[in-house]
């Protein structure tokens, strides 16, 4: 038996498959789950990547059609059944290889440096002088976030990939832990819906840390990033979705919840789009 | 007064980690109990992210209940990028109006249930 998955696009509908993705290889009786699908987009290979890590480590996957077995296989998805058929390689230079962090806030600062000056920069030539620098401390930003409030003891999981001919990369984290919501709404003692929770989480001073320590930039320090580079900025969490997109923003509620909170973006490669006054006086 | 050279003290350029923006934290707060003011310097650092930036001058401004012009006056901070400088005032804002809220004993659900972005 095969399940065919939906084409996985940007839209929040799609993103929300994945809950479904999840509680289907779950559910899977056999040990190797087999999918029908023309397409992955990296987000769904880092939550797979990480879902069956965690949730089902004795669970391999292949696909039918043979180049997203290529696909998996280079990005080093490690549970891609032996028996998967390959097709023609793709260019490595074009994959962001799936990594995950875990570790204490020093170790894992560290890897992320040496992450993206290794496999990141190295494949992107036109990401230059300051444009480096702000896309390094937003990705830090993340993984950081991901540790400190998803506290998943499995870490946090990213893959990506380059689009040269289209001037941007993509690139997707995931964390299977508490979730945004969740730690919202018991930080908050409020009923809000997930979508709420996410949008409130993303405003500059919001945080769930105590009051007595200083917090709550990180999310809104990235949010305004994307805004300038023209970028996009997505986050799903449990049941909840938001998204921006040249400054605006789409909230919704998804039909099947995710566990943890999977974080998208899509980086233009434009040096002159990281900073404010840039922007303003150029665009 | 005395000086740190933030660089040095921590060992690397990449002042990333929150761990790392507490070791600022600590020795800032000690220069700060023995001396009006403290000269910290950023020179040759590579990263500064919000997290290091909170947990070393965004604590400091809410536990020595300095607002801008008092950090300004007992922080002098060189070497950073004007960017960076930006998130520096970004953080004793937010610090500040947090040490507010603190001080009033603002109820937090209150508070949130009327700060929800719409």
């Amino acid at each position: 038996m095969e399940w065919q998955l939906p084409h996985f696009s940007l839209k929040p509908e799609s993103i929300g498959q994945l809950g479904v993705l999840g509680s289907t290889i779950l559910a899977w009786a056999s040990d190797c789950v087999t999918l029908k699908s023309k397409f992955l987009r990296p987000y769904c290979v880092c939550y797979l990547e990480h879902f069956v890590s965690k949730f089902a480590a004795s669970r391999f996957i292949k696909f039918e059609e043979s180049s997203v077995n290529q696909y998996l296989a280079q990005s080093g998805f490690s549970h891609l059944s032996g028996d998967a058929e390959l097709s023609t390689p793709f260019n490595q230079s074009m994959i962001i290889q799936l990594q995950r962090f875990a570790g204490d806030s020093t170790t894992v600062s560290r890897q992320v440096v040496s992450w993206v000056k290794q496999e990141l920069f190295p494949f992107i030539p036109a990401i230059k002088g300051a444009l480096k620098k702000h896309v390094t401390e937003n990705l830090w930003e993340i993984v950081n976030n991901a540790l400190t409030h998803g506290r998943c003891p499995h870490g946090v999981t990213t893959c990506g990939q380059f689009y040269p001919n289209c001037g941007y990369f993509e690139i997707a984290f995931y964390d299977a832990g508490l979730g945004i919501p969740n730690t919202v709404r018991t930080f908050a003692g409020k009923d809000w819906s997930d979508d709420q929770c996410i949008a409130w989480a993303t405003q500059e001073g919001h945080s769930t840390s105590p009051l007595a320590e200083s917090a709550g930039l990180g999310l809104h320090l990235l949010r305004q990033f994307l805004t300038v580079n023209g970028g996009i900025f997505q986050i799903a969490s449990e049941n909840g979705y938001y998204g921006e997109h040249h400054g605006r923003v789409n909230r919704a509620l998804l039909r099947n919840k995710i566990e943890g909170t999977l974080v998208n973006l899509r980086i233009i490669f434009d040096e002159r789009l990281y900073s404010l006054e840039v922007s303003d006086e150029e665009h | 007064m005395k000086s740190i050279s933030v660089v040095e003290t921590m060992g690397t350029r990449e002042l990333l980690s929150p761990d790392l923006g507490h070791r600022l934290y600590e020795l800032i707060r000690d220069a700060l109990r023995k001396n009006d003011s403290v000269h910290v310097d950023f020179a040759t650092y590579e990263f500064l992210s919000s997290s290091f930036l909170n947990r070393s001058l965004g604590q400091i401004s809410m536990d020595f209940d300095l607002d801008q012009e008092r950090f300004d006056r007992r922080i002098q901070i060189v070497g950073l990028e004007k960017d960076d400088i930006d998130d520096v005032r970004l953080c004793v804002q937010n610090a500040v109006m947090r040490k507010k809220l603190l001080d009033k004993k603002i109820d937090l659900n209150q508070y949130y249930s009327t700060h929800l972005a719409h």
